[in-house]
């Protein structure tokens, strides 16, 4: 009894820790004035009039959606075809350097990643510094190995080896034996992965404030500015920012879930 | 089972294997094995795990390049021709059904990927439903299915694209012994009426034996012995072979010529064609059987071994005694029965026929 209110409790007051901060700004972002008080005082929508009167800011949104959506694609297709590669290769040492490599973006601190970026794609007169490529490039780093692990997992739960052997002796292509086989039957972890990086990717803010330039700024580094403007106008981004995210994460989910039922539920 | 086979008796061979050998590294998985399996044979592998059979299967099947020698299918050489090209059924242990399908979609993969007529495809995959008795599950995913249900989808789906051999390995050693045993059976009926040719990997010798034309054993990578079931178990080759089919007593000693073997001072009849020498003789337990009291008087035929029973083991139908003589420890078989029971410490005259003393 004891133990149970000690967990209960001990639950409870991480829950508020990660959530109090989160649900002040949802309050925060209808009050007219917050200062010097514990809560805001008045009630307005003008905050969010104001977000989506600013063309910064919507156009930020959107290439935040772009560029997660884009990472999510593109690492979907490098890690199945990774995956698939050294699983079929059945080499320990080409395993063995896949996992470090998986290990090295995760070591790396995201702002010694954007530093050696700047320094690696700056050139002169030719920079990549600033576009809106490097940033999908850095954040595809940043995010494959989150598309690759569960996608590793996934291909040795089900036994590629002995389900391509099978697709082979049935005479059927490699086209037909991926397309098939192997993809639907990897679905249920890339909507892991999809979710991991595309959560990671839409809320990253160390490489983005580093790699982009006005143009090509994410919500992250215009949310950042926010604050200077006024708090209720930073709580009412913020605030689109997280139900941005949880729309987005349900929205994968769902999909994900219509196409691999089959697989995962039963 | 006769009329397939005598129709196919004089037939060219389903497989044949002309030396082949590999080697992984410095171990010889394989090492020069010539075999040769006729058309719509039932033929067994069998051997300790590490003995090469189911290598064997894989050169046949084309995941495996032989080192050496040359694998045969219908008499043509499989030199260069990759597994997709060589139309051989496989059944894994751990069913490898496709997850992401439904039975009927298993059974008729195959026949898709090779774009066979949408109808013919219906039909044969209905057709093998009903062969393996799964008519009644064709929507069903293999996750709501038994392991031996799984197995049914799984020799479906492989006889489904009109292989020319079948290769099966220890297709029943994940499923429980009742389940193993029904679909051993039905492997033996469903190889029997589409007459294809079979090779069938397992360590368990007595799966081996009860349903095979005949049984390959091997050890080391080495064909150690071909033959039919009855002849493996009768007159094995070798004491590897002795010990490794079935349960087998091995007497050490010295054969003197004449159907005379000394052992442990004891003089016994044997029948054999061997030259004198050191030898092993091997007698079965079940070819044991207590003998009247008297004096111990070997004639030519009959050998009598006086010891006392060291302890015995219930089997069911059959009670298996260890009894010892002279410090060597023996087997017999008993059916078991009620009364009379036979307990440690209790002296036993064991007789056994020259004819079933097997030398080696």
């Amino acid at each position: 009894m004891l133990r149970r209110a000690f967990s209960v409790s001990l639950m409870l007051l991480y829950f508020s820790f990660i959530l109090a901060p989160i649900f002040l700004m949802l309050i925060g972002s209808f009050g007219e004035k917050w200062f010097g008080t514990l809560l805001p005082t008045g009630f307005t929508l003008e905050w969010y009039a104001q977000l989506f009167r600013k063309a910064m800011y919507v156009r930020a949104m959107v290439m935040s959606l772009w560029i997660a959506a884009l990472t999510v694609l593109i690492n979907g297709a490098i890690s199945i075809l990774t995956v698939y590669a050294v699983h079929v290769l059945e080499s320990r040492r080409i395993r063995a350097a896949f996992d470090f490599c998986l290990l090295l973006p995760i070591a790396i601190p995201p702002v010694v990643m954007g530093l050696g970026m700047i320094q690696a794609y700056n050139w002169k007169g030719f920079s990549l510094v600033g576009t809106w490529q490097l940033l999908l490039g850095a954040h595809i780093a940043y995010t494959l190995p989150f598309m690759m692990r569960p996608l590793m997992a996934n291909i040795e739960m089900i036994r590629w080896s002995a389900l391509e052997e099978m697709c082979v002796s049935l005479g059927a292509s490699l086209w037909t034996t991926i397309r098939r086989v192997l993809i639907p039957n990897l679905l249920p972890g890339v909507v892991s992965g999809a979710l991991m990086t595309f959560a990671m990717s839409l809320g990253e803010f160390q490489l983005a404030v580093m790699v982009t330039g006005s143009r090509s700024q994410t919500f992250p580094v215009v949310l950042y500015q926010a604050f200077y403007v006024s708090t209720g106008f930073a709580c009412a981004a913020t605030t689109l920012l997280i139900l941005t995210s949880l729309l987005s994460l349900v929205g994968l989910v769902l999909v994900g879930r219509s196409f691999s039922g089959e697989i995962v539920g039963g | 089972m006769n009329d397939v086979k005598s129709a196919k008796n004089d037939s060219k061979n389903g497989v044949e294997l002309v030396g082949v050998g590999k080697m992984y590294g410095n171990v010889h998985a394989v090492r020069d094995v010539s075999l040769a399996v006729k058309e719509g044979e039932f033929l067994s592998v069998v051997g300790p795990s590490g003995c090469g059979k189911t290598t064997m299967l894989r050169m046949i099947s084309g995941f495996v390049a032989p080192d050496s020698g040359d694998v045969r299918i219908g008499g043509a050489s499989m030199k260069g021709v990759p597994p997709r090209k060589r139309r051989v059924g496989i059944v894994f242990q751990n069913y490898a059904l496709f997850p992401n399908m439904t039975v009927y979609e298993n059974v008729a993969f195959g026949m898709k990927a090779q774009k066979w007529p949408e109808d013919r495809i219906k039909d044969k995959a209905a057709a093998l439903l009903e062969m393996v008795g799964m008519e009644d599950r064709a929507g069903a995913y293999p996750r709501h299915l038994s392991g031996g249900q799984q197995q049914r989808i799984a020799l479906a789906r492989a006889l489904a694209i009109e292989p020319r051999v079948l290769l099966l390995d220890e297709p029943l050693s994940a499923l429980d012994a009742k389940v193993r045993n029904t679909l051993r059976f039905e492997i033996k009926r469903i190889q029997r009426n589409s007459g294809i040719t079979t090779v069938y990997v397992t360590h368990d010798q007595e799966e081996a034996l009860s349903i095979s034309d005949r049984v390959a054993l091997m050890r080391g990578g080495a064909l150690e012995q071909l033959g039919v079931p009855a002849e493996l178990y009768a007159s094995p080759a070798s004491e590897f072979a002795a010990d490794f089919i079935g349960v087998n007593n091995i007497m050490r000693g010295v054969y003197q010529g004449d159907g005379r073997f000394v052992w442990n001072g004891r003089t016994l009849f044997v029948e054999t064609k061997r030259d004198p020498g050191p030898a092993a003789m091997m007698v079965r337990p079940e070819r044991f059987a207590p003998a009247e009291a008297g004096p111990v008087l070997n004639e030519p035929n009959i050998n009598i071994l006086e010891g006392r029973v060291v302890g015995k083991v219930f089997l069911g139908p059959l009670t298996r005694v260890a009894f010892s003589v002279d410090g060597a420890t023996l087997l017999m078989d008993l059916l078991s029965a009620a009364g009379e029971p036979l307990s440690a410490g209790d002296p036993l005259r064991a007789r056994f026929a020259a004819a079933d003393a097997h030398l080696l």
